[in-house]
């Protein structure tokens, strides 16, 4: 390890292993009552399943909510040390860039939750299935979350887990940005944000075709084959993706760097 | 080693994070060198600016104008390098529920000169065992640990704020030999403190800072040189002092030292005197340096 580099890949292992140490009971909690409360629900729905196909659709949407509700929770409290003066004190004292510590916090709620939330789902889904088996005689197949879903558009549950990689970034920069209460503030700046730009949208499209009912631009002819419907059907979605997968955390993530750079004690 | 020059600073806040109030520095300017073992002595009133000056030092706050250096490094940039070369005692300190030797397993390898047997040494010094989880230690030994810590990461630049709050009076005296025996001629210590008394001794050279600005930045040999340290058993307030004191059994006196033998020095009066007649005191001091350029 170098000292007087600005970035050490070491430092950036110090940090997790801290931070890991630090998480190593906290989380326990939680994740024992998130298993609690879905066990109790999947057992309540198996006792009333029609059949044993209405299982992975439960645990489907199990996955999402959990992945989403635990990720987000553990993601708005990756810089709770700033919320103390003493704390972020210590915290920004350590020989370490802004860089390497928004790394490593990104590591752990991103990457490293991930992997722990689908070693968890993994057991808790052979779990419930046991028990499901077990009380009720209903069971569904070996949770995988690699299999393609019928309810997820074809898409696999491990590719919520990579939406929920790129979109987290979102909750990284309101833990850097807000100082208590982050995941509240977040949610609500976040619905905020969304009302103003889905407004905005609506707005420069109606002042664009707000004629379109009156019939004055009835000589515009938009049909499926048209080349304008077609560069949209083309684009949009590329966009779409540029914009989920590389823009969004990009922008979060340099957010959280610069705001984090700014702290102040 | 701490360059700062025309330093202005304001603490910001509101909901536009604007500036508030009057600036706690402004156009400050002060050099701290290493060299023959200095422990610069930081004194000040409450709210003199003591604790934004070291957290300025160690980049913990943003001065507005001016600009800092500290080792060569900007404070603002809080480079690795810079901070694996300070290290800062807090007054209200903030350690981890963890074990002792589980803090230094996690935070000593980002010091590179950390040193596992000083950090032995110390701890045993002020009576503490590895084993011990922080959280259950009251503050004077919190303390202890953050002030073994600190002295075994072998940093160039240990700033200690209010370091003997809390520490009982043995450990005070441990403190002393510990941080006199720690400083070397490549090492820069900054003690800001109250308890002028705990580190009587220890402490050269003195800055003292009122509102934001340095009212006194003098080695102890001047002072001694320039000042008599007195307690005169009088019934009647003595005249001609810069400053004097009602003590059981008469006065505690500061005078300009004309006779040029040095006295102890006493701190505390030396503060008392700077902060109040500041005009006599730099008139004082600087007359010296007059005559020394003529």
């Amino acid at each position: 390890m170098h000292p007087t580099k600005s970035f050490d890949i070491n430092r950036i292992g110090l940090l997790i292993k801290k931070e890991l140490f630090y998480q190593r009971r906290a989380p326990w909690v939680i994740v024992g009552a998130v298993f609690i409360v879905l066990m109790v629900f999947h057992l309540l729905m198996a006792s009333e399943a029609p059949g044993e196909n209405d299982l992975p659709s439960n645990h489907v949407i199990f996955y999402i909510l959990t992945l989403v509700f635990l990720g987000t929770i553990f993601t708005s409290a990756a810089f709770n040390e700033l919320n103390n003066k003493s704390e972020a004190h210590h915290y920004l004292s350590i020989p370490a860039s802004h860089l390497e510590k928004l790394i490593s916090k990104w590591l752990v709620t991103g990457v490293l939750f991930i992997l722990a939330f689908n070693i968890f789902y993994w057991i808790y889904a052979m779990f419930s299935n046991v028990l499901s088996s077990f009380f009720f005689d209903v069971s569904a197949d070996m949770w995988n979350p690699f299999e393609p879903r019928q309810q997820l558009n074809g898409f696999t549950p491990f590719f919520i887990s990579k939406f929920y990689l790129a979109t987290h970034t979102v909750y990284l920069a309101g833990a850097v940005y807000f100082r208590k209460f982050a995941y509240f503030k977040t949610m609500i700046a976040q619905t905020v944000i969304t009302v103003l730009v889905l407004g905005t949208i609506a707005s420069v499209g109606y002042l664009f075709f707000r004629d379109l009912p009156n019939g004055n631009l009835a000589h515009i002819q938009i049909t499926q084959d048209s080349h304008f419907v077609k560069a949209i059907g083309d684009v949009l979605p590329t966009i779409g993706k540029l914009m989920l997968w590389i823009v969004l955390p990009l922008w979060m993530l340099s957010f959280s760097y610069f705001k984090l750079k700014e702290t102040e004690v | 080693m701490v360059n700062l020059s025309n330093i202005t600073f304001s603490y910001k806040g509101g909901l536009f994070n604007n500036k508030l109030g009057q600036p706690v520095f402004d156009n400050l300017d002060l050099q701290m060198q290493a060299g023959q073992g200095q422990i610069y002595g930081l004194l000040g009133k409450n709210g003199a600016g003591k604790t934004t000056l070291l957290k300025l030092i160690s980049g913990l706050v943003f001065a507005d104008q001016g600009s800092a250096e500290v080792m060569d490094y900007n404070p603002a940039d809080r480079h690795p390098g810079m901070l694996a070369d300070i290290y800062y005692v807090q007054e209200e300190l903030y350690l981890p529920e963890i074990k002792i030797s589980e803090y230094q397993r996690f935070y000593a390898p980002f010091y590179p000169k950390f040193s596992v047997e000083q950090f032995d040494f110390y701890l045993k010094e002020f009576g503490l065992q590895k084993d011990k989880k922080i959280s259950n230690l009251s503050h004077g030994q919190k303390k202890k640990v953050m002030l073994s810590f600190g002295m075994a990461c072998n940093s160039r630049l240990l700033i200690l704020d209010e370091p003997t709050n809390g520490l009982d009076i043995p450990s005070k005296a441990q403190f002393r030999k510990m941080i006199a025996n720690a400083i070397s001629d490549d090492r820069l210590f900054i003690i800001s403190t109250h308890q002028v008394k705990d580190v009587a001794n220890l402490i050269d050279p003195i800055i003292v800072l009122e509102n934001g600005k340095i009212l006194f930045n003098e080695s102890v040999e001047r002072i001694s040189q320039k000042l008599t340290f007195d307690i005169e058993a009088s019934a009647s307030e003595p005249t001609d002092v810069f400053y004097s004191e009602r003590i059981p059994g008469g006065y505690k006196t500061v005078r300009e030292n004309l006779s040029g033998v040095e006295s102890e020095l006493d701190l505390e009066a030396l503060f008392n005197t700077i902060v109040f007649n500041q005009e006599k005191i730099n008139h004082l001091f600087q007359k010296e340096v007059r005559h020394a350029s003529n």
